[in-house]
C-alpha cells in the first residue's frame, strides 16, 4: 500500500466520519464555528499521526491482552506531554487549545486507528494513515461548520458574508443551526452526498 | 500470545516510564508554567480595566506602574497588611491608575467566579471608582464548549458590557444577559442600561455570567457605598 493511496483512501473511501461513523460526538460539539473546526481538525490530525506513529514502533512489544489499555496510556501521555509543552511555550496558543483537549483525549479515531491500523502496519505507514485520517475528520467538519456559520451567523471565520441588505428585506439568521440537532441532520446530509458521489464506501 | 509473566513485566516498566516521564515534564516546565500564568492573570487584570496591550512584554512593567493590589475586609475597610493575602476573610480589589497619571484612580478590577454550563468560570470586572459602571470584562479560565459557551471569552461579547450599569438608583441589579440579541428582547427600552447581548445555543453560559454579575459585585458592596 502506497502512502498517496492510504490518504486518499481515509479521506475519501474510508472517511472517518463518513464511513467509519467515528468521533461523531466532537463533530457535533465544535461545528457552531469554522474555525473551531479547523482548529480540532488540525490539532486531531497531528494527534492521531504521532499516536499511531508511536503505537506501531512499540507494536511487537505490547501484549496483546493489555493492548486497550496501553493504548491508552500512550494516547492520553501524549496529549498531556503536547499539553504541558504549550503551557510553558506557546501560553496563549495554549490558551485557545485547552477546551479541545479533552475532546482530543477521547475522540474515537485516535484509539480506532490505532486499533485498525497501527498494531498491524509499519510506523512510517501508520504515521500517514493517522495524517489522512485526520484530514477526513476535518474535511468533514470544516463542510458543517461552513454550512453551520453561514446559516447560524451570517459569517465565514468571523467575516460577514450575507449583505446587510437582505437583513433589511427581512432575513434572519437560523438559530436552529447553532444547536446540536442542525449538526445531526448536516452530518446525515454529508454523509449522503459522500456515499452519492462513490465514495465512503469502505475497502 | 505473550506469557502472563511477560505482561505483568511489560505493564509494570510502562507505569514506570509514563509516570517518570509525565512527573519529570511537569517539573521541569513548572517554572516557566507558573511565570505565565503570573503574566497571564496581570494580562487579564490590565485588558479589563480597558488598557490596550500591544505586547506581551509590556505586561508586567505596565502592570507594576498602574496597579495596586488591595485587600479589603468584611466591612469594606482597606487593609494595608499584605501577610493577609490569602486570607479567606478578605476580599482580593486591585486599584488601577491613569495611565499618564498612576496615582489618580481611573478604576478598580475584581475577581469575579461563576458557573457555566460544564465548568467554573474565572475572570476579573473593572469598573468605575464609584462601583456603578462596568469598564471591561474578561475570562482567563473555563471550560465551555467552542463556539458556543466558550464565546464569553471573545472579543463581541466582552465588548458588549462596557459602560453598562449594575446599579439602579443606588440599588444593585446587576446584568441582564439576554437571550440572543439584547435588541429584540421585550424589555429592552427600560432595560437597555444593563442588558447586554446573550449566546445563542448558550442559555446556561450566559445564566450563569448573569448571575455571577449580581454575586459578585454584591460583595463589593459596602466597599463602593460606604
Amino acid at each position: 500500500m502506497t502512502i498517496k493511496k492510504i490518504i486518499y483512501n481515509s479521506i475519501w473511501v474510508s472517511n472517518p466520519i463518513a464511513f467509519q461513523v467515528l468521533g461523531v460526538c466532537s463533530a457535533l460539539a465544535v461545528t457552531v464555528k469554522l474555525e473551531d473546526s479547523l482548529v480540532m481538525g488540525l490539532s486531531l490530525t497531528l494527534v492521531v499521526a504521532l499516536s499511531n506513529f508511536l503505537l506501531s514502533s512499540i507494536r511487537k512489544l505490547i501484549p496483546n491482552r493489555i493492548r486497550i489499555i496501553v493504548e491508552l496510556a500512550v494516547i492520553s501521555s501524549l496529549v498531556n506531554i503536547i499539553d504541558e509543552m504549550l503551557l510553558a511555550y506557546y501560553f496563549e496558543m495554549s490558551k485557545a487549545l485547552s477546551v479541545f483537549v479533552s475532546l482530543i483525549i477521547t475522540n474515537c479515531i485516535v484509539m480506532g486507528r490505532a486499533e485498525a491500523f497501527a498494531l498491524a502496519n509499519s510506523p512510517v505507514l501508520s504515521f500517514f494513515d493517522g495524517i489522512g485520517n485526520g484530514l477526513g475528520y476535518a474535511v468533514v467538519l470544516g463542510i458543517i461548520g461552513s454550512l453551520r456559520e453561514i446559516f447560524g451567523s451570517g459569517t465565514i471565520l468571523g467575516l460577514k458574508v450575507i449583505p446587510q441588505y437582505l437583513y433589511d428585506i427581512g432575513y434572519v439568521d437560523n438559530g436552529l443551526m447553532l444547536i446540536p440537532p442542525a449538526a445531526f441532520i448536516l452530518l446525515g446530509l454529508v454523509i449522503w452526498i459522500f456515499k452519492s458521489l462513490g465514495g465512503a464506501k469502505g475497502e | 500470545m505473550h506469557s502472563s509473566r511477560y505482561t505483568l513485566v511489560f505493564t509494570f516498566c510502562m507505569c514506570v516510564f509514563i509516570s517518570v516521564l509525565l512527573a519529570g515534564t511537569s517539573a521541569v516546565l513548572k517554572d516557566r508554567q507558573l511565570l505565565n500564568k503570573k503574566i497571564d492573570v496581570q494580562k487579564n487584570i490590565l485588558v479589563a480595566a480597558g488598557i490596550n496591550i500591544v505586547h506581551v512584554n509590556q505586561v508586567e512593567k505596565l502592570y507594576n506602574k498602574l496597579v495596586t493590589p488591595l485587600l479589603i475586609s468584611s466591612n469594606g475597610k482597606i487593609i494595608k497588611d499584605s501577610q493577609n493575602e490569602d486570607d479567606q476573610n478578605f476580599l482580593k480589589i486591585f486599584c488601577i491608575g491613569h495611565k499618564d497619571s498612576p496615582e489618580k484612580i481611573a478604576s478598580y478590577v475584581y475577581p469575579i467566579k461563576g458557573k457555566g454550563l460544564w465548568s467554573s468560570l474565572y475572570g476579573y470586572l473593572s469598573v468605575n471608582p464609584k462601583g456603578d459602571t462596568i469598564i471591561g470584562i474578561t475570562f482567563y479560565k473555563h471550560g465551555e464548549t467552542p463556539g458556543l459557551g466558550a464565546e464569553i471569552e471573545k472579543k463581541w461579547f466582552r465588548d458588549n458590557f462596557a459602560g453598562k450599569k449594575l446599579y439602579e438608583k443606588e440599588k444593585l441589579v446587576g446584568i441582564i444577559v439576554a437571550k440572543g440579541k439584547a435588541k429584540y428582547n421585550i424589555n429592552y427600552k427600560q432595560k437597555s442600561q444593563s442588558m447586554v447581548d446573550g449566546i445563542s445555543g448558550a442559555t446556561i453560559t450566559s445564566k450563569g455570567v448573569q448571575k455571577m454579575l449580581y454575586k459578585e459585585p454584591l460583595k463589593y458592596h459596602i466597599f463602593f457605598n460606604k
